[in-house]
């Protein structure tokens, strides 16, 4: 009795698993590129009729702000009507809230469940990749892709892996220059003079006018418990762990300990100094605000923060006063800020050339990313000027009567939407802020290893060693919160024990291979 | 003695009141702070005393009565769905587990107990339920999954059964010609009223304090309980930190509640338990004789 | 007529079979949703000796041994969460259980039962939410700003504001209270529910004899106890490789620099791997708490099974 309960148990989940296995696999073609290709290449004759042969459903999965979208339904109708015409596809939208996006998306891909379409963010690209959870995209970029070539330019190769793309990017500020932003109406008053500030030093000087007239606000806010992200390294793939960098603009091809090069010493003494001054927000590490709450309730002054083009506009427009910025490191362009948030095709995908026409559409058609990203005019947005931006498209804001928390298809994470640049222009915006944006990435000081994409899967140990020592030291160091000298020793001993130069190594022989094959 | 006595019931009656304020403060401090005015909650911090006072939490939470009505809904719904239908599951499968004559009744025992010991782990159970049940983004989803049936209820019941029903009472009902349906609804659980309603009580409170299976099968927000909002509140703060861009960041900001609100959404997922606690108190002590929860 | 003994017997059994179709019955529903949400699942522990490609599918993906495992094993770190796991479980065991068993016997001696209930009432308050306010009430005790302990308390005696969330020498202190707030009023309860069941002649006749008052814990209600007490160590005991996230990630807030006494197992895994999207990480943790907590249950039950088989588990 025993035997045949075990027995059917077992039989049971190895069914169950099997079916799994079978369910990945049948889809797994999608995987197997050249077959991808081949239907392309009979159909793609000459004049290509681009239409599937029969109606074909895909799920598209992006992210929100998470609010309910009451008005999905009508929003996917108005673009299954240009996407059937064209394609004959239909769309199915979901949107998954901002804080549980990582593990919905870990679980949908680990599943093989639900979404064909889907943009990645912040789940590594490669994990994905040698996962098998997504497919390459080479050769259906090459059938269905010219628009997303033309509309991304250099910045397609940062969705590389290996030897294949795997996820194309968003247009958006695909370089990042850092800098102060703050309350304009508090500087003016104080005399915080922003264009005399080019280093940290000029910033601090100013700042203490600032604790002198109003000693009971923070000069420096911090948000959750991060206070500087970046200072102009290229983390090389580890956005805020920096497990081996390019440091000091990222000009050498040298993969280093950013938590041992005086860069970073530097950036952490000040900080501990100012920590002493202070001038940073005394519960940075733990706090539950963001630096924007404590701003509009006066207690704080300004917050570190990435820039970019329209910066200021759009922070004042949402937080309802006038915020200025100050530059202090320059723009700079690593494969991480663009391979971030990146567009895929799942491997359980059933029809990835349907997926591929559908993102190109969503790259080229503006009328179909407006309708993807504003919803419908009319009725969740209304058109303020009619071509009024630098672009062609309109300037827009809310329908009449409603706004951000009342709308039922609101304008969420617009940047994470494949091609914002060939979209209208929110009001408040500069009419050719699009334009601003793409000149502001296509000028950008590019790291030497821009368009190398790291894959940590041979060094998975360490990294999730070294993950939780970071986590223990770094923001806190950089909060002011713990004090340089004896804590860096510290915290290299631990990185090392943890297996970091493993990790470096690894890094440095993956990026001596790309630069010998694609560097120049 | 009787002196002894008088002394004794006065320092443990002291000790008694101590411990129970060390329960109540902080929640008091919690509704507090959800009166507090909201900038005054930034500047001058929580406080048992607020120096202003300000209904502008709640104002915002009858502003968003739609959302918060809403999930409040759910949670309602989904606690009374759940508990019953899991009560229903539990006696049925603990009554036959406490009847010697069952056949195989070890085995079946050890079926039970065994859950408690492995699990699967989140994927493949998230595989099981999303692509061969496709309860994902269903009201299913918050009911179905790790709460419906849990072992240890099982064993609670069967324990509470055997050591509580006399086996007489059965064997005649038996002889009378009940079956063992009748003798379950009709003589034993008419019996069992305490235990019932403790693990009411439990398996209640299981269903109004989870989140973890809207955070994992759902992704449309307007199906979020109560508590899957309060998550996702301190959820959001950790986002930030786990390297969202500006952009992201700025378009969050904009739409976190501020603290005094998130306190207020707290008590009112906190609240109604303890509201509904006390009736069941009565039941609960006599409840848990788990004399021992033997397996 | 060994045969006709046999066929009696038999039939008997057939018999006896028959009468249990109902119970199997009533047994159906809930076994298929054990079948569901645990047995079929554990197929998928599997997982954790794979290197898993979901192109390949579960079963055709490559065996990597214990590779997935290492990371467990490999740092300091290591050390320092299976530390952490245990050493806090430990402390919330006896603590725990000395603690609910005092306030047990405390409320038994009580007198008026009006009080006695109001008393019940309230203890078992911080068991009915959940670990999510939880984290929201200590922030408004802690937060080094704005929190009460600092503003309320430390100020008027002058003393220096403590940053809390950033000093790790008081969180194994500030854990073990809040798991104990949280859960004392309940263990209260289970071992009140077995001091109500006492026989109060036994206590009478005590007292008649001269014993003290303590005399009479120490000789009748203790022992009285033993049975529940074994049963509920033994369940705990099951669950020391475990940790509730709860308390250890959103409770500390998630804060950097308590990391060496905040971090478990499970807390680990989370880091880890919700950043390296790795299922053969999460699952060989998983199987590695599963199978150290059911031998520990085994070893237990077994130990105690030795000293009085009565008291055993199973």
């Amino acid at each position: 009795m025993k035997r045949k309960i075990l027995a059917l148990m077992l039989t049971a989940s190895l069914a169950a698993a099997a079916l799994t296995g079978c369910g990945s696999d049948s889809s797994g073609t999608g995987s197997d590129t050249s077959a991808a290709g081949n239907t392309g290449a009979e159909t793609g004759s000459a004049e290509a009729d681009l239409k599937e042969s029969e109606l074909v459903t895909l799920d598209v999965v992006m992210m929100s702000s998470g609010k309910n979208e009451p008005d999905i339904t009508e929003v996917e109708n108005a673009m299954n009507e240009i996407l059937e015409e064209k394609f004959n596809v239909n769309v199915n939208l979901t949107f998954i809230a901002y804080a549980s996006y990582a593990e919905q998306i870990s679980l949908m891909l680990s599943s093989g469940e639900g979404a064909d379409l889907l943009a990645v963010y912040l789940t590594p690209l490669p994990t994905c990749a040698s996962a098998g959870q997504i497919i390459p995209l080479d050769d259906l970029l090459d059938q269905y892709g010219q628009g997303i070539y033309e509309q991304l330019g250099d910045y397609i190769e940062c969705g590389r892996v290996g030897d294949s793309i795997y996820g194309v990017t968003t247009n958006r500020d695909l370089a990042n220059s850092q800098g102060f932003a703050y309350r304009k109406d508090i500087a003016d008053e104080v005399g915080f003079d922003a264009d005399s500030i080019e280093t940290l030093d000029d910033l601090e000087r100013e700042l203490l006018k600032v604790k002198e007239a109003y000693p009971d606000m923070w000069p420096v806010a911090v948000s959750a418990g991060e206070n500087i992200r970046n200072w102009g390294w290229d983390p090389l793939g580890d956005d805020t762990v920096n497990l081996g960098v390019l440091s000091d603009m990222a000009q050498e091809p040298t993969v280093v300990n950013l938590y041992e090069t005086d860069q970073y010493k530097d950036l952490a003494n000040t900080m501990y100094s100012w920590m002493q001054e202070g001038l940073i927000q005394a519960d940075a590490v733990n706090t539950t605000e963001v630096a924007t709450t404590l701003m509009t309730a006066k207690t704080a002054f300004g917050y570190f923060t990435n820039l970019k083009p329209g910066f200021a506009e759009e922070t004042s427009s949402s937080l309802g006063y006038e915020i200025g910025v100050v530059d202090i490191i320059d723009a700079l362009g690593c494969t991480n800020n663009v391979s971030r948030a990146t567009w895929t095709i799942s491997s359980g995908c059933d029809h990835p050339e349907a997926a591929m026409k559908v993102l190109n559409e969503l790259f080229t058609n503006p009328d179909l990313s407006n309708l993807y990203m504003y919803g419908i005019k009319g009725t969740h947005y209304k058109v303020l000027e009619e071509g009024g931006a630098s672009n062609g498209q309109s300037i827009i804001t809310w329908a009449d009567g409603l706004d951000a928390s009342t709308s039922n298809y609101r304008k969420s994470a617009t940047w994470l939407a494949p091609n914002q640049f060939i979209g209208h222009v929110w009001e408040g915006s500069a009419p050719d802020v699009w334009d601003q944006q793409r000149a502001f990435n296509n000028d950008a000081l590019k790291s030497v290893a821009f368009g190398f994409t790291y894959d940590s899967s041979a060094v998975t140990n360490e990294v999730a060693a070294c993950t939780n020592v970071v986590a223990k030291y770094h923001n806190a160091l950089l909060c002011g919160a713990l004090e340089p000298e004896s804590t860096l020793e510290q915290f290299n001993q631990e990185l090392y024990a943890a297996g970091l130069q493993n990790i470096i190594d690894e890094k440095q022989r993956q990026l001596d291979e790309w630069l010998a094959a694609y560097g120049n | 003695m009787v002196e002894n006595n008088k002394t004794f019931q006065i320092v443990a009656n002291i000790v008694m009141i101590l411990l129970t304020l060390c329960c109540l403060f902080p929640f008091l401090l919690l509704v507090m702070s959800s009166l507090t005015d909201e900038t005054t909650l930034i500047r001058e911090g929580y406080s048992i005393f607020p120096s202003k006072f300000g209904l502008e939490s709640y104002a915002y939470l009858m502003r968003n009565v739609g959302k918060i009505g809403r999930a409040y809904g759910i949670t309602v719904f989904v606690t009374i769905v759940g508990t019953t239908s899991s009560m229903l599951l539990t006696i049925l499968m603990a009554y036959p587990l406490s009847r010697k004559e069952l056949y195989g009744r070890n085995i079946l025992a050890f079926f039970v107990f065994f859950t408690m010991l492995f699990n699967g782990g989140l994927v493949p159970t998230y595989i099981m339920y999303t692509r061969y049940l496709h309860i994902k983004n269903t009201m299913w989803a918050l009911i179905f999954p790790a709460l419906l049936v849990s072992a240890f209820y099982v064993i609670m019941m069967r324990t509470y059964f055997t050591t509580n029903i006399p086996d007489a009472v059965i064997e005649a009902a038996r002889i009378d010609g009940a079956g063992e349906w009748r003798i379950l609804f009709t003589i034993v659980l008419p019996l069992s009223l305490p235990m019932i309603a403790t693990l009411a009580l439990l398996i209640g409170l299981g269903y109004w304090n989870d989140w973890k299976n809207g955070l994992y099968y759902l992704t449309d927000t307007r199906l979020y309980s109560i508590q899957n909002m309060l998550n996702q509140m301190l959820k959001d703060v950790q986002f930030l930190k786990s390297g969202a861009d500006s952009s992201a960041a700025a378009e969050l900001t904009q739409d976190m509640p501020s603290v005094g609100i998130k306190m207020a959404i707290a008590v009112i997922g906190a609240l109604p338990v303890m509201a509904v606690y006390p009736f069941f108190q009565k039941y609960f002590v006599k409840g848990i004789t788990i004399g021992a929860v033997k397996g | 007529m060994k045969t006709a003994a046999t066929a009696r017997k038999q039939k008997i059994s057939r018999t006896r079979f028959k009468h249990c179709i109902p119970l199997y019955l009533m047994f159906l529903p809930g076994a298929l949703y054990l079948i569901i949400n645990n047995y079929i699942p554990m197929g998928g522990l599997i997982i954790a000796f794979k290197q898993v490609n979901w192109n390949k599918g579960i079963l055709k993906s490559p065996w990597v041994g214990f590779s997935n495992f290492t990371y467990l094993f490999q740092t300091k770190e290591a050390w320092t969460i299976t530390r952490n796991t245990l050493a806090y479980n430990a402390v919330f065991i006896i603590l725990g259980t000395v603690i609910a068993i005092a306030v047990a016997i405390l409320l038994n001696e009580l007198r008026s039962t009006r009080l006695k209930k109001t008393y019940q009432t309230i203890i078992l308050l911080p068991y009915l939410i959940s670990m999510v306010v939880v984290s929201y009430l200590v922030y408004a005790m802690l937060s080094s700003e704005s929190g009460f302990i600092n503003l309320s308390i430390l100020e008027p005696l002058g003393k220096e504001p403590v940053s809390w969330y950033t000093e790790p020498k008081y969180w194994p202190f500030i854990l073990v209270i809040i798991q104990v707030w949280k859960t004392f009023g309940y263990n209260c309860v289970l071992y009140y529910a077995v001091l109500v069941g006492i026989d109060r002649g036994y206590y009478e006749a005590a007292a008649i004899d001269g014993a003290t008052r303590w005399q009479q814990i120490t000789r009748i209600t203790l022992p009285e106890l033993v049975p529940t007490i074994i049963t509920l160590t033994l369940m705990s005991i099951g669950k020391i490789f475990y940790s509730d996230f709860g308390l250890f990630y959103q409770v500390p807030m998630d804060s950097g620099p308590l990391y060496d006494v905040t971090n478990t197992i499970d807390t680990y895994v989370y880091r880890g791997l919700i950043r390296l999207n790795n299922v053969g990480m999460s699952s060989a943790a998983g199987f590695y708490q599963s199978i150290v907590g059911f031998i520990l249950v085994l070893l237990a039950n077994f130990i105690v099974r030795k000293i009085d088989t009565d008291k055993a588990l199973f």
